[in-house]
């Protein structure tokens, strides 16, 4: 067969696309502010001296980083109905499993970005009268911030390739509307190659993003 | 209330249903391994790309490197098999498609390992080498190759980690590993939350094996360097479960 790539096909639907395209990104930045937010307590909670929060944090971490996305999002979205636990939309379900999932990676890097401040930060906090949670406030959490800036945003990329998954469950994205015009139309090399291309331009732009952020962020450190 | 609904559960189908989960085990088991070979491969070839002196090959691996870290598996997976076939004549089987997928995609991150492995080594090593007039070679193979091994091993697990569970992802396009078997019989059963949660609950025991097993593997390929003492340091029991923390909070 002659190589024919129908761009007709492609800029007819880009409207859909593009629409789908910001669902995806909504749902991966909301899942990835609700790593964000867990990760950080389980960070803390890991560190912790007593059993009762370390264990369970360390479980939690366990759970979300050795269970497939896939198996989250299903479990979340049918198991959990089935049982009459939640019903969930799949909007909410797909955000709150790559939340969960990256949950497990965030309070990782929260965890070696505390290990890497110098602990003389903490000791010159204390030599100067500062309680243990204004030395993590104002000391401690601002420069941990700056190293968990990179690896975050490889999170952040990591959970915008999982909401293209997202699909299965009937979210309305941008790779659900490539499939369902694909299908009707029987042009599926022309809308997942433009899939493909949207979810690289998006991913390169976050990588641009962060680069820019870690800049920002190290604005008053010396070399 | 809770104990009302937790009564409810009906875990025998999934334990009729072994036999079958098993061979989805193998499935997986088949296409982790084989891809993650041919990614090690890959990711040699990417990273000697980007080493190499050229200018033209050296941006070729950096382009092919950032363009696969960003493309998503699921994306990749539904070009290759449904994409391609349409665009004409060219069609995958199921498994040899998600085969090629996950190692063309984790090749990349590998590349970017062994890259930093590569560099990781004190530069001090090869000119102490070279001065005791080691001949080139036997640097290669006897100094700088077990400490970038040494060195790359954890990331690397990583990555094997990463792949075993991104097999789930195949099931899109009709591979019978684990998540398409209990999918399958989820609906076959009617019990969802019954064959999800037991395909979860294996994926975290094979994910542990395999970190358990990765670990020894790192400590056997590291008992010869003495370039750090050895802390001996309580992993504790499941996930770090009972193992004191390094450093206070």
């Amino acid at each position: 067969m002659v190589f024919a790539f129908d761009t007709n096909v492609i800029s007819d639907n880009s409207g859909e696309l593009l629409d789908g395209l910001l669902l995806t990104v909504e749902v991966a930045a909301l899942g990835f502010a609700i790593a964000a937010l867990l990760g950080l307590p389980l960070a803390l909670a890991g560190q912790s001296r007593s059993p009762l929060l370390r264990v369970p944090a360390t479980l939690w971490v366990g759970l979300a980083r050795g269970v497939p996305l896939l198996i989250v999002i299903f479990w979340l979205y049918y198991a959990a109905a089935q049982e009459g636990l939640f019903s969930l939309t799949a909007f909410v379900a797909g955000a709150l499993s790559l939340g969960l999932t990256g949950s497990g990676y965030m309070s990782e890097i929260y965890r070696t970005a505390f290990s890497a401040v110098p602990s003389g930060q903490r000791e010159g906090a204390a030599a100067i009268g500062l309680s243990r949670f204004q030395a993590f406030r104002l000391i401690v959490f601002p420069q941990a911030l700056r190293t968990a800036i990179p690896p975050g945003m490889n999170v952040f990329v990591m959970l915008l390739k999982g909401a293209t998954l997202l699909s299965v469950i009937g979210l309305a994205d941008m790779f659900y509307t490539a499939k369902l015009v694909a299908v009707n139309e029987f042009k599926p090399f022309e809308l997942y190659t433009a899939a493909a291309v949207l979810v690289i331009a998006v991913t390169l732009i976050a990588a641009l993003a962060a680069g820019i952020a870690e800049r920002r962020l190290s604005k008053g450190v010396r070399r | 209330m809770t104990a009302h609904v937790f009564a409810a559960l009906d875990f025998g189908p999934v334990w009729e249903m072994r036999a079958e989960l098993l061979k989805g085990i193998w499935t997986m088991a088949l296409i982790s391994v084989v891809s993650f070979a041919i990614a090690i491969v890959g990711g040699l070839v990417l990273a000697a790309m980007r080493q190499s002196r050229s200018l033209p090959i050296s941006w070729a691996g950096f382009l092919l490197i950032q363009v696969l870290r960003g493309i998503a598996l699921y994306v990749l997976l539904l070009w290759l098999f449904f994409g391609l076939a349409a665009q004409g004549g060219f069609q995958f089987e199921p498994i040899p498609a998600g085969i090629f997928a996950l190692a063309l995609l984790n090749s990349a991150y590998l590349a970017e390992i062994f890259r930093a492995g590569y560099e990781a080594v004190p530069a001090g090593q090869k000119e102490a080498a070279l001065a005791c007039g080691l001949p080139r070679r036997t640097w290669f193979a006897k100094i700088h190759l077990p400490q970038v091994t040494q060195i790359t091993l954890p990331a690397m697990g990583n990555v094997f980690v990463d792949i075993i569970k991104d097999t789930s992802i195949l099931s899109a396009i009709g591979v019978t590993e684990l998540l398409r078997e209990s999918q399958r019989w989820a609906q076959f059963y009617e019990l969802p939350f019954e064959f999800y949660t037991a395909a979860a609950l294996i994926y975290i025991v094979i994910v542990t094996l395999v970190t358990f097993g990765w670990r020894r593997l790192e400590r056997r390929f590291g008992r010869h360097l003495h370039t750090t003492p050895r802390v001996r340091r309580s992993r504790g029991l499941l996930f770090g479960i009972g193992a004191k923390p390094t450093t206070a909070p």
